[in-house]
């Protein structure tokens, strides 16, 4: 059964007020095609992937906070870089961003607050889900959302 | 005439507050060294142990408003005072204990407190040696970008590449790229970046940690450090060294030294969380391993409490229960201490030896997935502790270090409380805590500081009372 509106917006609700900063969107089949319009209408949106640039995605995490937007991330299969889940992980559990060596920035280090009003959406479909080996994956998430 | 009591007069408001309060922050003007300046050092004390406050540019990225809610229970307060011993005696702490007993927030809150920048690394099967160590790169983002992107895909690239890569996989040691292999990867991929692209080193999280701030060195924080590839952390080794180095030997061979205020801290889920496997003995025996259970209901409930009521806990309570350590140093060397420092050997090594023989036998940890050894460097960590806060009350800190580095390795109840069961038998047995009040109270009489002036008015006022 496809995600209702009204499941979509509860979630993003909770989302929104979540001191963990990230949400899972489970979807039945492909991750990039779900349509999700985010709260403050403007977001960055990246892939993360096996094909992917995981400075792609930190670089889309710093716009994101600079920006006080929210970011999505289609994980399209079970590759997930260590260098992003660190990211994820710390986002979740601290809510800062401790990015070393940033992407075509000239500081060596980048450490701060993510800020309250930009949140984290993963979309990622069943199938990858299935794939992924970092074992605590799941626990970086607060709401989790499911397509049956 | 009243019993003087010169202890008590002499007692410093900090000493009262860090028996009744949990953190304690104070100036304590000393002297410099080298120049004889008086210097106000700062200091925060946590459960009674003080650590000296971080003065660089270069400090904590938190800010007190993040720790607004910190929860002052038991576990909270015991997790904080764990890493405040291992940050003040220099000791590497892995904290074993299920998901969300407050792990992270604790260190966090410490490196906070301490004003040190904590460098974090959230470890998984998937953590490359490159976040750690540190990699060579091309200097412009798109020479960069093209590189790692070519690189990443490695069943695409030529023989000579992939060559190149399986020759440093086959390594002993987990290593990043070199230069030259760098530079030889690219032109046998076509890549021709051109005069204008050089490239350059960059340093992992390791290196930049050790020597954060112009040297003196920041905290580390290995997060679900059971999670990590084996290889990770052999590559690490060094780094237990009393200090601290890093060989990079993708970047010339060059050593990598710790600054004097580089501390690494851990934690990590139960194996039993998520079938992963125990840590290997000859890695886990690196690390000062202290075993935390589950969070007892009550304290779930206190901390509820006090994010839906703002009701704080007693603190008072907690603490006397925790034990409040007291930073007064003992020092073995001297002539007064050597019989002390005789009876607490003696008592050590028959403790160690019988505690050896039934973790061998399996008579404790039996249950516990993560096996623990009884090793040597229990005893020189024993030592330390003992060096650092024995000065008072010897007999009451060898208990504390006894059960932060024998009794904290088992997480069931059944087992800690065998392992103290066997202390009190082995104290028993030899006398000990006897011998350390003979031996300590003569050491105390003959330890009498000099007055200075001020004091001895404030004595003989006393005594006209």
């Amino acid at each position: 059964m496809p995600i209702s509106k009204t499941q979509l917006n509860d979630f993003l609700a909770a989302l929104s007020v979540d001191r963990g900063n990230l949400g899972l969107i489970v979807t039945a089949g492909d991750a990039g095609a779900l349509i999700v319009d985010l709260p403050n209408g403007t977001f960055e949106r990246t892939e993360i992937g096996k094909d992917a640039d995981p400075e792609q995605t930190i670089a889309s995490l710093l716009a994101a906070a600079k920006n006080k937007h929210w970011c999505r991330l289609d994980l399209k299969d079970g590759e997930l870089s260590g260098r992003v889940y660190n990211q994820l992980r710390a986002l979740g559990t601290s809510g800062h961003l401790q990015i070393v060596n940033p992407p075509g920035k000239e500081k060596n280090m980048i450490d701060m607050l993510w800020p309250a009003e930009s949140k984290v959406l993963v979309v990622i479909s069943r199938a990858s889900l299935e794939k992924i080996t970092v074992s605590t994956f799941l626990n970086l998430f607060g709401p989790i959302l499911r397509e049956e | 005439m009243p019993e003087f009591n010169r202890g008590e007069l002499f007692r410093s408001p900090e000493r009262e507050k860090m028996q009744n309060e949990p953190i304690v922050r104070f100036s304590r003007p000393e002297n410099d060294l080298e120049t004889g300046e008086e210097r106000d050092e700062k200091y925060v004390a946590v459960a009674g142990v003080e650590l000296e406050v971080h003065q660089g540019s270069d400090g904590s990225a938190f800010s007190d408003k993040e720790f607004a809610d910190f929860s002052f229970d038991e576990a909270s307060i015991d997790i904080l005072k764990r890493y405040a011993v291992a940050a003040k005696l220099g000791q590497p702490i892995l904290i074993e204990g299920a998901t969300d007993i407050g792990k992270t927030k604790a260190v966090e809150y410490l490196a906070h407190l301490t004003n040190h920048r904590l460098f974090r690394l959230s470890l998984s099967g998937q953590t490359d040696v490159t976040e750690f160590i540190g990699k060579y790169v091309p200097n412009t983002e798109d020479a960069r970008s093209t590189f790692e992107r070519i690189i990443k895909n490695r069943d695409k690239l030529s023989k000579g590449s992939q060559a190149i890569l399986d020759a440093v996989d086959q390594e002993e040691w987990l290593r990043g790229l070199t230069e030259d292999e760098c530079r030889v990867i690219a032109k046998n991929e076509g890549l021709n970046f051109g005069s204008q692209v050089n490239w350059v080193w960059q340093d992992g999280i390791f290196p930049k940690a050790m020597t954060s701030d112009g040297g003196k060195g920041a905290w580390l924080y290995l997060d679900e450090i059971g999670t990590a590839e084996p290889q990770v952390l052999v590559r690490i080794n060094r780094m237990f060294e009393k200090v601290a180095r890093l060989e990079l030997a993708e970047n010339g061979n060059r050593m990598v030294q710790a600054g004097p205020e580089f501390r690494m801290f851990a934690s990590t889920n139960p194996p039993e969380y998520s079938g992963r496997l125990p840590l290997a003995p000859d890695a886990l025996r690196r690390w000062t391993y202290q075993k935390m259970d589950r969070l007892p209901i009550a304290v779930i409930e206190q901390r509820l409490g006090f994010l839906f009521s703002g009701e704080k806990s007693e603190v008072g309570p907690t603490l006397a229960k925790i034990g409040v350590l007291e930073n007064t140093a003992l020092d073995f060397k001297q002539e007064t201490n050597k019989e002390l420092g005789k009876v607490i050997t003696e008592a050590l090594v028959e403790f160690y030896d019988q505690l050896q023989k039934m973790v061998d036998k399996g008579d404790v940890g039996k249950d516990q997935r993560q096996k623990v050894g009884v090793e040597y460097s229990d005893l020189e960590r024993t030592h330390a502790f003992l060096a650092s806060f024995g000065g008072a009350d010897p007999e009451k800190m060898l208990h504390s270090a006894i059960n932060y580095y024998f009794v904290n390795k088992f997480g069931a109840a059944k087992d800690r409380q065998k392992v103290t069961q066997l202390l009190e038998t082995v104290f028993r047995a030899k006398g000990t805590i006897a011998k350390i009040k003979a031996t300590f109270k003569a050491e105390k009489k003959s330890e009498t500081p000099e007055l200075s002036a001020a004091q001895q008015e404030a004595e003989r006022l006393m005594s006209l009372i």
